[in-house]
């Protein structure tokens, strides 16, 4: 083995044998909670904070600063955005503290104007145009398919209706009701049933991705961890 | 101040009864002795309460300074203070609740608040074993029912939009997963980088998760171990970490440049980069690819890149979030949507790293949640049926 393959080669086995003992620290959860699998949940928390942290300095911060000291002429505006920055900074001390409250705003004005322009452009308009279907079975190519499609478009209106009658809230009323009340009454109740069904529609995607994962991680564990040990092993 | 001759209290002197017990300080017009109760008062208890009752404030007047009362307001002045009927049932049903005692019933136990029954410690444990069991079974059946899964609908609409991209296209490609998402989508989300670059097409990789910076490294970097001839800079570039959720990707849509501060993740000026010539921003992209776990992303890439292109937007997320987005697939703002979780299945098989990613483990994890679902509703049923008195 000479000097630049060892160089290589031996983090590359102890990255392997830290990850291969990390993740069985979280599946011995499985058995019981324990010291190893807190220890190293705490470790996982604190590498992807502070791996955030330096990610942020060296792809946001450091390239803005050095542009902003290499072209001060072009690059003012970042002049701005760190002054903003260390406005922000003040809130730890009383006397600048109220100072804070001027990037903030900017911060959550900018952010929340950005995002209502763009659930307003990219969702609810296009999905109140989607939810705008035809019902007639000619306008899908008549026949059996074209009742079938009808009748999906159909049970579509229904169920968007019927989720929104869901969050349709009234005060309680004794005595008779009209008939309309009792009709939105079973209507919202069939939406909120509607709603039931695409939370367990989630909780089922849910347990096929955490079964990806665990699957990942025997994958892992079998053909790269055991597999190593075997090839070392001769 | 004059003392009662019966109880010894003080009392003033134009006083005509004892404020402490109430008998007369002199002799009445009857001739009752001071302190002593007046005839009616020696007979019986019951004459006494009688004799109070009818008036009870008699002898008193004086034993109190006068008072001068505040003018009756004008429209009161000729109301009559006639008590009906009504009023008097009222009254006395108002008298009945307020002396009544209160029931004295079983305390009323406190309602614990709905909680869903957990399995005890040995079912928990035997489930947990019979997933990883269902997980590990490809070792054993060799995957033979992956020829047999049928792809989904959107694996050919993928497919079909990763055909149509010709040589030097260029895709922005959005790796935005966690590393825990890595298993799901990572093989692929390989496989579609790698048939991208196998057909010429540039690659402009970034990430707005600080997470995916890395990964996007080494999906890039494992094309190159995988034979490929790619140059970087002319055939796939790595942008980096785009801060700013929405209003970050709201600017890399306008102006990529200012996005990026104008670098890309290892420092190199953007405009040294031959394969961002003529793209500016990232609407101009001929197609953006997007791998992501999170939903909000996903929303963040249609609404704020996506409404703004025309270019097809292809999204290969996890299943967790994949129920979330197929209403952006059905109205046509994504060209594509596949779910990691099963959604490369077909191609499993051709993959020669070995692997437990096979439709046999999903079928052994099918059979292993209805039988603990049929448990679960056996062992709740006899625990309530126990309950029952």
């Amino acid at each position: 083995m000479n000097g630049s393959l060892a160089a290589g080669f031996l983090p590359d086995l102890i990255g392997l044998w830290v990850a291969a003992l990390l993740t069985l620290a979280v599946l011995s959860y499985v058995i019981q909670d324990n010291p190893v699998f807190r220890l190293t949940q705490y470790l996982f928390v604190g590498v992807s904070a502070g791996y955030a942290a330096a990610l942020a300095w060296n792809h946001v911060l450091a390239p803005r600063i050095a542009l902003l000291l290499r072209d001060p002429a072009d690059a003012w505006p970042y002049a701005i955005m760190l002054a903003l920055a260390a406005l922000l900074l003040g809130r730890g001390w009383q006397p600048t503290a109220r100072l804070a409250g001027i990037p903030l705003a900017l911060l959550l004005g900018v952010g929340a104007a950005v995002a209502i322009g763009g659930v307003l452009r990219g969702t609810l308009v296009p999905q109140m145009a989607a939810s705008i279907v035809s019902l007639a079975p000619i306008d899908y190519g008549g026949g059996l398919r074209g009742w079938a499609f009808a009748l999906d478009a159909a049970f579509m209106l229904l169920t968007t209706l019927a989720v929104l009658a869901a969050y349709h809230y009234r005060a309680g009323r004794t005595g008779a009701t009209s008939l309309w009340t009792r009709l939105g009454r079973r209507v919202g109740q069939f939406g909120r049933a509607m709603i039931l069904l695409v939370l367990a529609a989630l909780l089922a995607g849910a347990m096929l991705s955490f079964f990806a994962a665990l699957r990942g991680r025997f994958d892992f564990i079998i053909y790269d961890w055991l597999g190593s040990m075997r090839g070392l092993g001769g | 101040m004059s003392l009662c001759p019966h109880c010894q209290g003080e009392n003033r002197e134009d006083a005509e009864r004892c404020i402490w017990c109430g008998l007369p300080l002199r002799p009445d017009r009857e001739g009752n002795a001071a302190g002593r109760a007046p005839a009616s008062d020696t007979h019986s208890e019951a004459e006494t309460s009688d004799a109070w009752d009818e008036d009870p404030l008699a002898g008193l007047a004086g034993l109190l300074p006068p008072v001068t009362l505040p003018p009756m307001p004008e429209g009161s002045r000729n109301a009559e203070a006639e008590i009906t009927e009504q009023e008097r049932q009222d009254a006395a049903l108002f008298h009945r609740i307020a002396s009544s005692p209160p029931p004295l019933g079983p305390p009323r136990q406190p309602t614990a608040p709905l909680a869903a029954p957990v399995p005890e410690r040995p079912w928990r444990l035997t489930l947990a074993v019979l997933i990883v069991l269902a997980a590990l079974v490809p070792i054993v059946t060799g995957g033979r029912l992956d020829a047999a899964h049928s792809p989904q609908p959107g694996v050919a609409a993928f497919a079909a939009a990763l055909d149509a991209l010709q040589p030097g296209d260029r895709v922005i490609v959005a790796y935005d997963y966690a590393p825990s998402a890595e298993a799901e989508l990572a093989p692929a989300g390989q496989a579609a980088v790698a048939d991208l670059a196998t057909g010429s097409v540039a690659l402009v990789a970034l990430s707005s998760r600080p997470e995916g910076v890395d990964i996007a490294r080494q999906s890039l970097e494992s094309l190159a171990v995988d034979g490929l001839p790619l140059r970087y800079g002319t055939d796939y570039a790595l942008l980096g970490y785009l801060a700013g959720d929405a209003t970050g990707l709201r600017l890399a849509a306008t102006d990529l440049a200012a996005a990026f501060a104008q670098t890309d993740a290892a420092g190199t000026p953007l405009e040294r980069l031959p394969i961002l010539n003529g793209l500016n921003k990232a609407v101009d992209a001929d197609a953006i690819l997007v791998l992501t776990d999170d939903a909000n992303v996903a929303r963040r890439w249609i609404e704020q890149v996506g409404a703004r292109t025309n270019a097809p937007v292809l999204m290969l997320t996890t299943a967790a979030i994949e129920p979330l987005l197929i209403p952006y697939a059905d109205s046509g703002q994504l060209a594509a949507l596949i779910s990691g979780a099963y959604g490369n299945l077909p191609s499993a098989g051709a993959s020669t790293r070995p692997s437990l990613y096979s439709a046999d483990g999903f079928l052994a994890l099918w059979i292993v949640l209805v039988l603990a679902f049929v448990l679960g509703l056996r062992v709740t049923g006899r625990r309530s049926s126990e309950r029952r008195p």
